[in-house]
């Protein structure tokens, strides 16, 4: 067991700061164990000579003749390669009436070929050491290989052919569908995906497929059709929706003619017209009730939309994210945690796509103390977006976002992805490579201007997925109208099912 | 050549050609132990201005006492409330940029605890200063407030992450079968919440003063460094500490299974019912360890395995299916999961499990499953030591259970050395039929909808 959760993942990688400390004089090392040992140890050593600071990786932009981009950065240090090819179409493509379709089709998709049974893909992948998985997201959908230098060529064609000609064989696509709709009935007794599909609906609204439950409904699953999932891989596994994203041991004069011979003749076609509902307007602001009379603790969530990915506020936003909740010293946390004893973790995140972002307080807290870690949620927040931050509480968030920089990029699995995440967001790829000028710029006055914008708790609504005994005085509060959404929450398709529209398809 | 941080020879790894059958792979590192009896690894890799520096303590719940469970876990939170010099660790990481990411933490389980930073390399002698104060310094800062405030998070974390979870509270039925009371390792590492809030200050002083000394840790370093700066500072902030008595390494006989004992356990989280047979297991480096591993790959490793291929996908009653052959110091066990596809049942899986073995235990491994079941498993001690904080960890785990912290490249050989015969045998001895857990996971009917109490 680890003393603490990761605080909510800073969904972007983090973010970054200034190097603008001046260089430390190294101390004087022989000369320190004179003093007497309670005095010198009392005090924090002194930096060590400053060292070259981290220079965060930038992708070297090539392309394929079919306008598939690829992006590559070499990197000698262990003999892996890690090649992410990245569809940017996820969730946003689910036609409405089939919510579920793009993670059920990324589900199947590496299940077999044209040319080779699932068995026999799961065997050769295994023979040659390597990995292979498929991530459907709200914007996207990642095909991640990482395999060894010596097998690039073999692995790169099980790359190709999973993603270029899937079988989608009727036997496969039901077994998919039997442990899909498993996973669904699953996620309707778990506290953490009863709130997170909540919050989902109230941030993207019931008719966008953002808004929709994880994965779908029993409902909108078990009408997924074989030719949906062929259509969907048929639309939008374009070369001109897709990327790949190369980090690792590769030989860069031979890199993309191993490319070209397997995704070279990928034809281009135009994308339909995204037809994507507004989100909905702020309205007044609700508490949901989940009811899990035999919980032991409330699972909480706060959450509002913020600003897209290439917003001017983006930077400053996510340093307010870190003071208030983004590390284990933060503000939530340290109330929550360590002064009362009520969760073993409490924090916030910011995450951003290309249409919006999102800001999201979440934790366990004992059931005993639901309406009480509410109310302390609420003050901390009201007082940080008041503009209550100390310089001390920024300069940790800067630098804490600049040092996390060479662990989260430190693998090639890590930087072949984070390159697709910079592309799909709309960021220029050097994001992290100027992000320490960017954050050093960033001043006390932009962060509490961006806290009071976006952080206010009047905007955010609140989920409590708990036991609903231990809930007495959660109206008081007067955080909002208080809405239980049992029946619906857990029963989602047979309660709130969109209408189904059979002949858009 | 061009450097390598992970020293590899992968051609030999990956040849199919039995005359290539061992790979080398290594942590390149140096060693020097203080006069108070702390060893100390220092491995270079200056491919990032940073370091990692990772202690372990050789205390995890098996020195626990009875009546005592979740104590060395507790014991673990309490190492971050403060020591006599360093007030506040988590304030003094957050200021140098440790505080983002999740790269300061620790960890308990049922043989060691550990605790770890990732720091700038210009802020390596602040992690020392961290840890030496706490190895030598704990006492003196701890108080009943903060034990209060620490025994109330572990218990949430035991709601959280047991209580609240699909098939937790069936862990710590395993544990508390396999390891009946007064064994240490009963109610699994996490403890109950009825014995960690009964812990107190007198408890934390006995268990810092036997097990929290330079004697019975070792300390690694990873990163950025120069080996002679390093070497200076390690000095610095633990040279002066006293050593600590002798380790003593807890001696506690493995409770054996008697019989097939089978156990329905209510789970109100849980929507699908699960299906867990467990067998007594072995210890780390046991001379089986290495073919039982190999054997929990073969039958739930990947797609490929027995139990996967059986339950997923031909009989299709499963979600899931996977085996594990967890190696613990007091004798560990051997597990496997399937969690049931929507409409079928336990007795479904079981059927089939018991079938899979059966066939298993007459025939053993196919060459092909054995070689792909090696390449799984060295594939993925390899990528361990991807990170330094991979590499750091490796060097501390490998110095604890075999005392040679550069046994990686042994450790390969270790497995590229296992015959199919050798599997075979594991899976007549280490899952016997007739001494077996059986757990029965089975969703309670969940409360009607919207009914109000």
């Amino acid at each position: 067991m680890s003393r603490r959760i990761p605080g909510l993942t800073v969904l972007l990688l983090a973010l970054g700061c200034a190097a603008s400390r001046p260089a430390p004089t190294p101390p004087p090392l022989a000369a320190v164990p004179s003093a007497p040992v309670d005095a010198w140890r009392s005090t924090q050593p002194a930096p060590l000579a400053a060292v070259p600071p981290f220079r965060a990786p930038v992708p070297v932009q090539r392309g394929l003749p079919n306008r598939l981009p690829v992006l590559l950065r070499e990197n000698h240090a262990v003999p892996v390669v890690v090649v992410e090819l990245a569809i940017r179409t996820g969730v946003d493509g689910d036609p409405p009436d089939l919510p579920g379709l793009a993670d059920f089709m990324a589900a199947a998709l590496d299940e077999g070929t044209r040319t080779r049974s699932n068995q026999q893909l799961a065997e050769q992948l295994e023979d040659l050491a390597a990995s292979l998985s498929v991530s459907p997201g709200l914007d996207g959908i990642r095909i991640h290989l990482n395999c060894l230098t010596e097998t690039l060529a073999p692995a790169l064609d099980l790359l190709a052919d999973v993603a270029l000609n899937p079988a989608f064989r009727p036997a496969d696509v039901e077994r998919v569908r039997g442990i899909t709709l498993t996973g669904l009935k699953q996620r309707r007794g778990s506290p953490g995906a009863l709130a997170s599909d909540e919050v989902a609906r109230l941030l993207y609204g019931a008719r966008h497929p953002w808004g929709q439950p994880a994965g779908g409904t029993l409902e909108s699953v078990r009408a997924i059709r074989r030719q949906d999932l062929v259509r969907f891989h048929d639309t939008y596994f374009r070369p001109n929706n897709a990327l790949l994203s190369v980090s690792g041991d590769f030989e860069p004069s031979t890199i993309l003619t191993l490319l070209a011979e397997r995704f070279g003749a990928w034809r281009p076609r135009a994308l339909p017209p995204s037809r994507l509902p507004p989100f909905p307007k702020e309205g007044p602001r609700t508490v949901i009730t989940v009811d899990m009379p035999d919980s032991t603790q409330s699972q909480l969530a706060l959450a509002t939309r913020t600003i897209p990915a290439t917003h001017p506020d983006a930077l400053a936003l996510s340093a307010a994210n870190v003071a208030l909740g983004g590390m284990f010293t933060s503000r939530l946390n340290h109330q929550l945690r360590e002064v009362r004893g009520w969760t073993y973790g409490m924090g916030s995140g910011v995450g951003f796509n290309k249409r919006t972002g999102v800001f999201q307080v979440r934790g366990s807290v004992v059931a005993a103390h639901t309406v009480d870690s509410l109310k302390d949620i609420e003050a901390e927040l009201t007082r940080f977006s008041g503009g209550d931050i100390t310089p001390a509480e920024l300069s940790e968030a800067k630098e804490g976002i600049l040092q996390s920089l060479p662990s989260a990029l430190e693998t090639n699995d890590a930087v072949a992805s984070t390159f697709v995440t910079l592309s799909n967001l709309g960021r220029p790829l050097d994001w992290y490579a100027t992000l320490p000028t960017r954050l050093g710029a960033l001043s006390q006055e932009d962060v509490v201007r961006v806290s009071r914008a976006y952080l206010s708790p009047a905007k955010l609504p609140v989920v409590v997925v708990g036991p609903r005994k231990d809930q007495d005085g959660l109206a008081g509060l007067q955080l909002g109208a208080v809405v239980d959404r049992t029946a619906e929450a857990k029963d989602p398709g047979k309660v709130a099912a969109p209408p189904a529209v059979p002949a858009a398809r | 050549m061009r450097p390598r941080a992970v020293v590899l020879s992968w051609l030999l790894f990956l040849a199919a050609a039995p005359a290539f059958a061992a790979s080398e792979a290594s942590i390149p590192f140096q060693e020097f132990t203080l006069p108070n009896g702390l060893r100390v690894f220092l491995s270079e890799d200056h491919r990032a201005p940073q370091v990692t520096v990772n202690v372990w303590y050789h205390v995890g719940a098996a020195n626990q006492g009875s009546g005592k469970s979740g104590f060395a876990h507790l014991f673990e939170h309490m190492m971050f409330a403060g020591s006599l010099h360093v007030p506040d660790p988590d304030k003094v990481l957050s200021a140098v940029g440790a505080g983002v990411g999740g790269s300061a933490n620790g960890s308990t389980n049922f043989d060691r605890t550990d605790y770890y930073e990732t720091v700038p390399a210009s802020q390596l002698p602040v992690a020392l200063w961290i840890e030496s104060d706490r190895m030598g310094f704990l006492l003196q800062a701890l108080d009943a407030q903060k034990l209060a405030t620490q025994r109330d998070v572990v218990s949430n974390e035991r709601r959280q992450s047991y209580e609240n979870r699909p098939y937790g509270l069936a862990q710590l039925e395993l544990c508390d079968t396999l390891y009946p009371k007064p064994h240490p390792y009963f109610h699994c590492v996490i403890g109950s919440i009825e014995e960690i809030q009964a812990a107190s200050m007198d408890d934390i002083r006995g268990f810092f003063r036997e097990y929290y000394a330079p004697r019975n840790a070792t300390l690694a370093l990873v990163g950025d460094f120069d080996p002679k700066v390093a070497r200076e500072l390690v000095t610095r902030y633990f040279g002066d500490l006293p050593g600590g008595a002798e380790p003593k390494r807890p001696d506690v006989p493995q409770p054996r299974l008697q019989g097939v004992v089978e156990k329905t356990i209510p789970d109100h989280i849980a929507r699908i019912p699960q299906l867990q047979m467990v067998w007594n297991g072995v210890k780390p480096f046991a001379p089986d360890e290495a073919a039982g591993d190999l054997l929990s790959v073969i039958l739930g490793g990947s797609k490929t395995s027995r139990l996967y291929r059986r339950l997923v996908e031909e009989k299709q009653i499963a979600s899931s299916a996977g085996a594990g052959n967890a190696s613990l110091g007091l004798g560990g066990y051997f597990q496997i999961v399937a969690t049931a596809r929507e409409g079928h049942t336990v007795a479904e899986m079981r059927r089939e499990v018991e079938a899979v073995l059966a066939d298993f235990r007459r025939t053993g491994p196919t060459a092909a499953e054995l070689e792909r079941a090696k390449r799984i498993t060295v594939g993925g001690m390899v990528r361990s030591v991807e990170r330094i904080s991979g590499k750091a960890d490796q060097l501390n785990a490998y110095a604890f259970w075999t005392g040679d912290p550069g046994f990686l490249s042994k450790d390969i050989a270790r497995y590229r050395a296992v015959t199919a015969a050798q599997v075979l045998e594991a899976a007549r001895t280490l899952l016997p039929p007739d001494r077996v857990l059986v757990l029965d996971v089975e969703p309670t009917a969940p409360s009607a909808p919207g009914a109000r109490p």
